[in-house]
Parts: structure tokens; C-alpha cells; sequence
């Protein structure tokens, strides 16, 4: 069978934005239209989803290059607070130090990057505006054990008894210097995942294990956070995605199943329109989804800034 | 990727002051036309990008960028130029192009968001 009306897949339109009762959005619009424009083509930016978590933002006429140099800013150049030194005092847990010293290392962390100064590069130099402590203190008493907090003295070393599990509630936040009054409202503490759960839903642990503990097993440690220009648990992907069926093109992956079937094989050309860009940013930190790329945009300035002031101070010399 | 573990630490303050961030590369096979340039502390993110914009100007008859080493932070432009522009000017020229690009997109960017916030209330907080 020939088929003479061949559908052109870069003129597939993607599905309109359905959660707003708006169905032909306007787009905001850069380029030839505008004498000031420094884009070469018409260029657009279009959010279909956005909250403090995910985002999805289209980059329609803009160049890979460039929106890649985006993606790969969010993923490793954006800076956020994450721990970096843990001081083990006591562990008698079966997770070894490094392995438990990396779990903490990993947790997110509820602290706003843009208050904070980069980490100093020497250890006298930690202060409130760069350092955020933190002491995990805490024994296993065991399930049949009655033992209550109260009657834990200061010599034993540890503030808190649990049954089985340590977890990030059990990580302490200690102040350094203004930072209790400074952070009064918005308490330091490790993130806690707000999952919107139905009422019938209970007993759901929302914070992160760091470790399981036997009757007697104690776990006494320090650790420092630091703002560092690694990003935790901060995912981006970034998918051309066009299709040939007038369903939901953005949720498309691309299959090439359809070249199975050798009766509508011919008909289909499947391909990608390579100037329309569609980005997805995962918060799992403190940062809201649009902030993480708006700070890789201002890193990408900076860098710019920082070669422009070399380049004129090498020709001014 | 500039992660601060110890084992793969980054440069301390001092080791990166003593390096200046780009370099003009000086020698026999480097000329105002066609000159090679050395970027401390940057990789394919800040190459890829500034390549691209590079290739768009039209006084650029050649434009590339390599990673010597993946292990080393440290990027290498290359660029040759018509006759009576020099590399320096493009390299600026283009420098300033990228920036004004991002500045462009940021404001896009903040555009985009305050209408969507504005449309969509109870999503973001």
C-alpha cells in the first residue's frame, strides 16, 4: 500500500497545556521580532509543569549547546549545603564508619544554599555563615526494654533511645553562633519528605534510615555540612520527543515498534525536531525546581564574566 | 566534575590564584589569526557552548574545543580567524554573545515563571 498523505512529523504540534483551562498559551518571544535580541531565530520558553519539586519547560529555537550547558550546570555546578566531614565517636553498629559516614553524607538537607558562603578552605575558618553542625546521639534500648529517655544521664553520651531503627529524625541540629536566632523559623533540620498521604494511611516512616540497630549498639558522631558545588539527589533529563499519532507526543519515548509492522511501516518516518527542547528539572533539595535553573543560568554568567575580566586583563598588560 | 571529595579534591584557593583562568598560548604554531587558548576549571558545559556560538560568527573560519585529559578540569579553544580580526577580538566577541544569551533566557526564564505562578496559583508555594 502507498500512502500518499504522508504525515511530517516536525509539524506535529505538542498537545496543549491541559491543566489550565487555556488552550492555545501564548508563548513568550524572543529573536528577529526584536532588534536587541541576541538569538539568531525566533526563540521561545514555554512551562507546562511546574512546582516547588518538578519542572518542565520547553526550549523551543534555542541551540543544544546551550540548554545542554544547562543540564550539565543543574547536575554539577549548582551549589547546595550537603554534609562533608563526620567525626565518628562511638560506633558499635554493624554498618562500618565509612559506609554510615557516606549514608549521612547523602541525606538532603533543609538548608537554603544562598545564605551560606562556599566552603573555606581552611577548618579554622568555619563559622555560622558557612557550616552547619549537626550530632547524632543515640542507643538502642532494645523492644522490651522500658527504659524511658528521661532517665538517660550525661555521662552515658547519647540524648536519644530508640527501638530499632536511626533515622534523620534522629539527627540533631546544633547552632553554631547566630544561626538559632537567624534559622528560628526554618529550623536546619534534614528534609522531611512531605508525600501527601490519605488519612487512612498510617505508620508511613517519611524520613530516611540511616541504620539498624541491635539492644545495647550505640552510634555517636558529628558531622559538619558544607556548601560545596556538588548537587544530592538532583536529577535532570532532557528528551526531543516528537510522534507520529495525535496523542500526547510529550510523554512519547520514541519507540520504534511501529517499523515492526510492515503493512504501516512506509508510512510512518519517525524524527526529531531538534529545536524544540523539552527540559525536565527534579528537585529533591531545599531548591525549588525553578531556582536550581535559574542558579545554572547565573553560574553559565559568571563564567562568561570571569574569562571577559581575564581576556581584558591579559590584553591590558 | 568538580566534586570536593578528598580522594578527587579540587584545587585549593591558592593553587587556582597561581593559574591564571585563561590562557593565550604562545609559541611557533600561534599567531593573531590563529591562536589557541587554555581554560582552567572548565569542561564541556562552558566548550560545547561557547563552541557553537563561535561557529556562528562569521569571522571564524575555524572554531573547536577538545579535553586534553578527563581528568584534568582544563579545556583548549581553538580558533582561526579572517584576515584582520584577531582571536582575542572573536574569542571576546563571542564571550559576550554567550553571556548576553544567558541573560536573555534568565529573563525569559523569570517571565515564564511569574505567568505560570500567576496562572497556577496552588502549585507553588
Amino acid at each position: 500500500m502507498i500512502y500518499n498523505n504522508r504525515y511530517k512529523l516536525d509539524q506535529h504540534v505538542l498537545s496543549p497545556d491541559t491543566t489550565s483551562g487555556n488552550k492555545t498559551p501564548t508563548l513568550r518571544t524572543t529573536g528577529s521580532g526584536r532588534k536587541s535580541s541576541p538569538f539568531d531565530e525566533d526563540c521561545q520558553i514555554k512551562i507546562w509543569k511546574m512546582d516547588n519539586k518538578n519542572l518542565e519547560i520547553d526550549f523551543i529555537g534555542f541551540h543544544f549547546s546551550l540548554i545542554n550547558a544547562y543540564r550539565r550546570i543543574v547536575l554539577a555546578e549548582v551549589a547546595t549545603v550537603a554534609i562533608e566531614k563526620v567525626f565518628m565517636y562511638q560506633n558499635t553498629s554493624v554498618v562500618q564508619d565509612e559506609v554510615l559516614a557516606h549514608r549521612i553524607g547523602l541525606i538532603p538537607l533543609k538548608v537554603p544554599p544562598h545564605l551560606f558562603n562556599f566552603k573555606p578552605t581552611d577548618c579554622d575558618q568555619v563559622s555560622e555563615d558557612n557550616c552547619v553542625k549537626y550530632k547524632l546521639r543515640v542507643k538502642c534500648r532494645g523492644k522490651n526494654d522500658p527504659q524511658h529517655q528521661s532517665t538517660l544521664k550525661e555521662e552515658d553520651g547519647v540524648t536519644t533511645l530508640v527501638d530499632k531503627l536511626v533515622t534523620t529524625d534522629h539527627l540533631e541540629w546544633e547552632p553554631i553562633g547566630n544561626q538559632a536566632t537567624v534559622f528560628a523559623d526554618n529550623p536546619l533540620t534534614p528534609l522531611q519528605e512531605d508525600v501527601p498521604l490519605p488519612p487512612e494511611v498510617k505508620g508511613v516512616n517519611t524520613s530516611l534510615v540511616l541504620a539498624k540497630l541491635k539492644p545495647g549498639q550505640r552510634l555517636q558522631l558529628e558531622a559538619y555540612a558544607f556548601k560545596g558545588k556538588c548537587v544530592i539527589k538532583v536529577a535532570a533529563n532532557k528528551q526531543g520527543e516528537l510522534e507520529a499519532s495525535v496523542g500526547d507526543a510529550r510523554y512519547d519515548s520514541c519507540s520504534r515498534n511501529v517499523y515492526n509492522y510492515d503493512n504501516i511501516k512506509d508510512a510512518v518516518e519517525l524524527s526529531r525536531n531538534a529545536k524544540h527542547i523539552i527540559f525536565n528539572v527534579e528537585s529533591q533539595s531545599v531548591m525549588k525546581s525553578y531556582e536550581i535553573l535559574d542558579a545554572a543560568v547565573d553560574v553559565l554568567i559568571e563564567k562568561c564574566d570571569t574569562l571577559l575580566a581575564q581576556l581584558n586583563a591579559v590584553e591590558d598588560s | 566534575m568538580p566534586v570536593g571529595a578528598d580522594g578527587f579534591r579540587l584545587p585549593t584557593v591558592t593553587e587556582e590564584a597561581s593559574k591564571p583562568k585563561i590562557e593565550v598560548l604562545a609559541g611557533p604554531s600561534q599567531c593573531d589569526t590563529f591562536q589557541t587558548f587554555v581554560i582552567q576549571d572548565e569542561d564541556h558545559t562552558l566548550g560545547n557552548a561557547l563552541k557553537h556560538i563561535l561557529l556562528e560568527d562569521p569571522a571564524v573560519l575555524f572554531g573547536g574545543y577538545v579535553v586534553p585529559h578527563p581528568m584534568e578540569r582544563r579545556i583548549q579553544v581553538r580558533i582561526q580567524t579572517v584576515a584582520g580580526e584577531s582571536a582575542v577580538s572573536v574569542l571576546k566577541r563571542s564571550l559576550l554573545k554567550l553571556k548576553q544569551q544567558n541573560l536573555a533566557v534568565k529573563k525569559m526564564i523569570q517571565e515564564e515563571v511569574e505567568r505560570y505562578k500567576a496562572a497556577h496559583p496552588d502549585h507553588v508555594q
